[in-house]
């Protein structure tokens, strides 16, 4: 699997994957506008991205180049989801693109990340 | 903390409840709103994907938290915040039925901002012991923490060894700076403000660094397709530029006058310090953080933003005093200059895609100084008010909120505790259990 780091916290997400899930999954840091289209061209799979509110910076560039519906923000300031709600979240719809607030880097991208190749192997939610 | 204004309270009013509801009508008709974040799901509503409720329901959702956030950079300036006024118009005018509707209730929500806060401070007045003073001791530590972004943003984006370099050169100059204390040029001798040169000295470095990493940078080519989506869209804002220059026109007048204010924790410091320079420079930096942010949500989206690249907040707060009317002919044509340039600036960023990461890594690093600062700041009120006991409510007020997943944007939970401090310390008053 093939994941895009991008958005405030581009680094942190990418060490955090590449600590937790190195024989899984592959890391990119592009800056937003090559990472977005490397997703909608199907070269990679998913695009996370950080920023101050979950919902803003962190997702312009992909609800611009994926359109909205193929981009969830998953964590709001002052509402962090948990493991199993994220985990919900990943297996209900089918989105390319994932946007948190930047402080919630640390709790979000490990259950995300796990959601995310579970899912791919077909794993049950 | 600002408390003396030098426009009278009136006309400040006046112009509160005209930006109020001018951005609410502006938010309405779907042609500029100020939550960043919410404006890639304008197009949903343009574009008839979703419905005017689910639609505003999405908006308010996403711009709650900034205004608790501009209400509380109101407790420690004494200034009515961007924030407070614009995020709560964009929701207020994704509400509303109709135009005459949004218009309405912005003027509302303005005057309501406006003798509100008033109300809360004469309230706090009445108070037996009034901590107004004591919370300003929460935006005492910005400059000097807010100096060091850019040295900071060096670090995020090319590694801890140039930072830490600029950090360096920063403090030097600062140092060198207070020292030396005035330059003699020619008759006129010109004051080394500290601060404004410290980050003056930050921010060539930053560039310095940013030239270097562009040479090696390979520049993109956009697609056909992306190319009709922004030339569309500049076209819809272009179209627009009579709404948005009259809005940039009231912007530059409301910073101007004080009616309300942008970035103001670095404003009321620099008011306080009696340097505006710092505020400009600062704003320069501001500037260049959010045009990538701004141009590409725009350019994707048709919708402007309502501060425009925040141009106008600069041009504006430049404007004398004693020519303040001349801040809102200054605003309208700036903006005007933005909307033409629109469209060239989305096509350079998207060449040049650096560009787009250098603005994140500045506009996070500016982040990271300003909440630090504030957080600091908040002790320094707490133990101000109440010694002890205040360092350590606010401690934990900070902490508990961080180990049950930040219910409180971590810039707010410390300036609200320090809040908290001043009540309970007053009815501690009330209760003789301290004595004045």
């Amino acid at each position: 699997m093939k994941i895009e780091c991008c958005g405030l916290t581009a680094t942190q997400t990418k060490q955090i994957i590449d600590k937790d899930f190195a024989d899984q999954v592959e890391t990119f840091v592009d800056p937003d506008m090559v990472a977005a289209r490397k997703v909608k061209a199907g070269e990679m799979d998913y695009y996370l991205g950080s920023c101050m509110t979950g919902g803003g910076g962190s997702l312009a560039t992909a609800i611009m180049v994926l359109g909205y519906g193929n981009c969830l923000v998953v964590s709001k300031q002052g509402n962090c989801p948990n493991e199993k709600q994220i985990r919900h979240m990943v297996y209900a719809g089918n989105h390319k693109a994932f946007g948190y607030v930047k402080s919630h880097t640390e709790q979000v991208v490990p259950a995300l990340v796990k959601a995310l190749t579970d899912k791919a192997e077909g794993k049950p939610e | 903390m600002v408390t003396n204004f030098v426009f009278p309270q009136l006309l400040r009013t006046v112009v509160l409840v005209a930006i109020a509801a001018w951005a609410s009508l502006l938010s309405h008709m779907c042609i500029s709103n100020f939550n960043d974040g919410a404006r890639p799901v304008f197009p949903e509503l343009m574009e008839g994907r979703m419905t005017r409720p689910e639609f505003a329901v999405v908006v308010t959702g996403m711009g709650f938290g900034w205004v608790m956030a501009g209400f509380n950079q109101w407790l420690g300036t004494g200034l009515i915040a961007c924030h407070l006024i614009l995020i709560a118009t964009d929701c207020i005018g994704a509400w509303s039925p109709n135009k005459y509707v949004a218009l309405a209730l912005g003027a509302a929500y303005g005057l309501l901002c406006a003798y509100g806060t008033q109300a809360i401070g004469a309230l706090f007045n009445g108070l037996p012991y009034n901590f107004l003073n004591d919370l300003t001791n929460i935006t005492s530590p910005v400059l000097p923490i807010f100096c060091m972004y850019p040295a900071i943003a060096i670090a995020g984006q090319f590694g801890a060894k140039k930072g830490i370099v600029a950090a360096v050169v920063t403090g030097i100059v600062y140092i060198f700076c207070t020292v030396v204390g005035s330059v003699q040029i020619g008759q006129t001798s010109m004051a080394l403000y500290p601060y404004t040169f410290a980050m003056l000295a930050g921010m060539i470095c930053l560039v310095v660094n940013a030239v270097q990493a562009s040479k090696n940078a390979e520049a993109i080519e956009t697609t056909e397709e992306e190319e009709n989506i922004f030339t569309k869209n500049a076209e819809r804002i272009k179209k627009n530029w009579i709404y948005l220059c009259v809005q940039g026109a009231l912007n530059a007048l409301g910073i101007k006058i004080l009616a309300q204010a942008y970035q103001p924790v670095i404003l009321a410091s620099a008011i306080t310090a009696g340097d505006m320079n710092i505020f400009y420079l600062a704003m320069i930096g501001v500037i260049f953080a959010f045009i990538p942010l701004i141009v590409s949500t725009a350019l994707a989206t048709g919708v402007y933003q309502a501060v425009g690249l925040t141009a106008v907040m600069l041009v504006g707060a430049m404007v004398p005093d004693s020519m303040w009317f001349l801040a809102p002919v200054a605003g309208f044509a700036v903006e005007f200059i933005e909307i033409q340039l629109l469209g060239l600036l989305g096509k350079a960023l998207s060449k040049f895609p650096e560009l787009t990461k250098c603005g994140d890594h500045i506009r996070d690093a500016m982040i990271s100084c300003t909440t630090l600062a504030l957080t600091i700041g908040a002790f320094m009120a707490g133990n101000a008010i109440w010694g002890a006991v205040g360092l350590m409510m606010v401690g934990g007020f900070y902490t508990l909120n961080e180990v049950t997943g930040q219910r409180v944007p971590k810039s707010a939970v410390g300036p609200l505790a320090a809040v908290a401090v001043g009540l309970l310390y007053n009815l501690a008053i009330l209760l003789h259990i301290v004595n004045l």
